[in-house]
């Protein structure tokens, strides 16, 4: 929720991996899907992701936002 | 403006009983009205509660409890460092000449769910602060090559120091192996490296130079203050940074007219291991590729200089109470009340507390 003035833009919902760890068996981290714009979420993988790597977000919604990133030519 | 010290302290023992929160901080607040000379309930002219529980109107109800009837008071809530935030509330009033003396109690109970920022959409549904930890975790790793023996030390020495600590939520010790090899939360936190919950309360009384002398024969002023809120969201950070502590500490330093150098014990804020050597090189005690061997250092000769009582991974965290129990250490350590934990000659301290992966953080300096 932002309080000043506001544009609305489609994402061209591709990001890159700032940081990442692994929680059992599945990757999460903390990725940059417009510049300055971060959040967090799961990251699929099949091999370990890598900083700056491309990734692809999907949203779900529930009660919060879901983001879930897939590595770009995984 | 009026010079403000802290006369009085009182606390709980931190557990993990779930408790009434307005019990908590009358047992508290009484034993820090019994630790001062001469103090009345009728001297006390501002009640402030620190706490992140949904009660209401918990200024009035302790009051009331308390048998005072304050010119001021009101509850402060700002997550984990919402004892510190209080704490310079007071010393507001004091020194602005609205009031002469000031009790501040914050209170927690470990059924609380104060600890996940709702508001922060940007977690998505990895809201927990296991989350931000861990990308904090392994940001300083790769940054500085923080070793996960680095950050077990953090923990071992912490619970080290707690078992000397009466009101620690727990007194067990923990070696480095045990830290290590304790359950893993993610790839980058174990549970020892974390601090854990708990149900506590602990109280200051605070009073203007005017009347400090007559409630105590040893004073302890409070010299330099710090506060920067960055941001409310986590994911703005600088992941290795806390950006926040080191600007509230150029503001506590520049108003106690000291330096880094001179501290001679603090209390930081070590929600997770790796918060206590950001803290450390945030502070300019360290800087941050030598922080971990600092620690070391520190833990090896036994030297208790930061977190003498056990920080937060160590005696628990009562998030309305953390701040005000790490002021109550120093006020301790500096009147040579520290018993066990004493750190010999110490003239100056500080209290790093800090919320929501350090997007904002109160530092004070308190010198005897």
């Amino acid at each position: 929720m932002c309080y000043k003035k506001t544009d609305w833009k489609k994402s061209k919902n591709l990001g890159k991996i700032i940081e990442f760890s692994k929680k059992e068996s599945k990757y999460f981290g903390l990725i940059e899907i417009e510049e300055g714009i971060r959040v967090l979420g799961d990251i699929s993988s099949t091999s370990m992701p890598k900083i700056d790597q491309l990734v692809r977000m999907s949203v779900t919604f529930d009660s919060k936002p879901h983001y879930s990133f897939i590595v770009e030519n995984n | 403006m009026s010079k403000v010290a802290i006369v009085g302290t009182g606390q709980t023992k931190f557990s993990k009983n779930d408790e009434d929160v307005e019990k908590l901080l009358f047992e508290s607040a009484s034993n820090c009205i019994k630790s001062v000379n001469n103090c009345d309930s009728s001297d006390i002219e501002g009640v402030l509660v620190s706490t992140n529980n949904n009660s209401k109107y918990l200024g009035a109800i302790l009051s009331e409890t308390m048998d005072i009837q304050p010119k001021i008071s009101h509850s402060i809530e700002h997550l984990c460092s919402s004892g510190t935030n209080a704490i310079i509330s007071a010393y507001a009033h004091i020194s602005s000449g609205l009031s002469d003396i000031m009790l501040v109690s914050g209170a927690e109970s470990v059924t609380n769910p104060g600890q996940v920022l709702e508001w922060d959409k940007s977690r998505g549904n990895l809201e927990h602060p296991i989350y931000w930890g861990s990308m904090l975790t392994k940001a300083h790793k790769r940054k500085f090559q923080t070793t996960d023996e680095e950050l077990a030390i953090v923990s071992a020495k912490n619970h080290k120091q707690a078992m000397d600590n009466p009101f620690a939520y727990s007194n067990e010790p923990r070696t480095i192996s045990e830290v290590m090899n304790s359950k893993q939360i993610t790839d980058d936190l174990r549970i020892l490296d974390c601090s854990r919950s708990c149900s506590g309360s602990s109280s200051i009384l605070l009073a203007s130079e005017e009347k400090a002398k007559i409630f105590s024969d040893q004073p302890i002023w409070i010299t330099g203050i710090g506060q920067k809120t960055t941001s409310a969201s986590f994911t703005k950070n600088i992941l290795d940074r806390i950006e926040s502590t080191r600007i509230s500490a150029e503001f506590a330093y520049k108003m106690a007219k000291i330096e880094p150098k001179n501290i001679d014990v603090a209390e930081v804020h070590d929600a997770f291991s790796v918060c206590e050597l950001m803290a450390i090189s945030e502070l300019g005690i360290v800087t941050g590729d030598k922080s971990g061997d600092f620690v070391r250092n520190l833990f090896n000769t036994e030297n208790r200089m930061i977190n003498p009582r056990g920080g937060l991974i160590g005696a628990g965290h009562p998030l309305g109470a953390t701040g005000i129990s790490q002021t109550i250490e120093i006020t301790n350590q500096l009147q040579g009340k520290s018993n066990k934990r004493q750190i010999s000659n110490a003239k100056i301290g500080l209290i790093q507390n800090m919320s929501a992966a350090g997007t904002s953080s109160s530092i004070m300096v308190l010198e005897n």
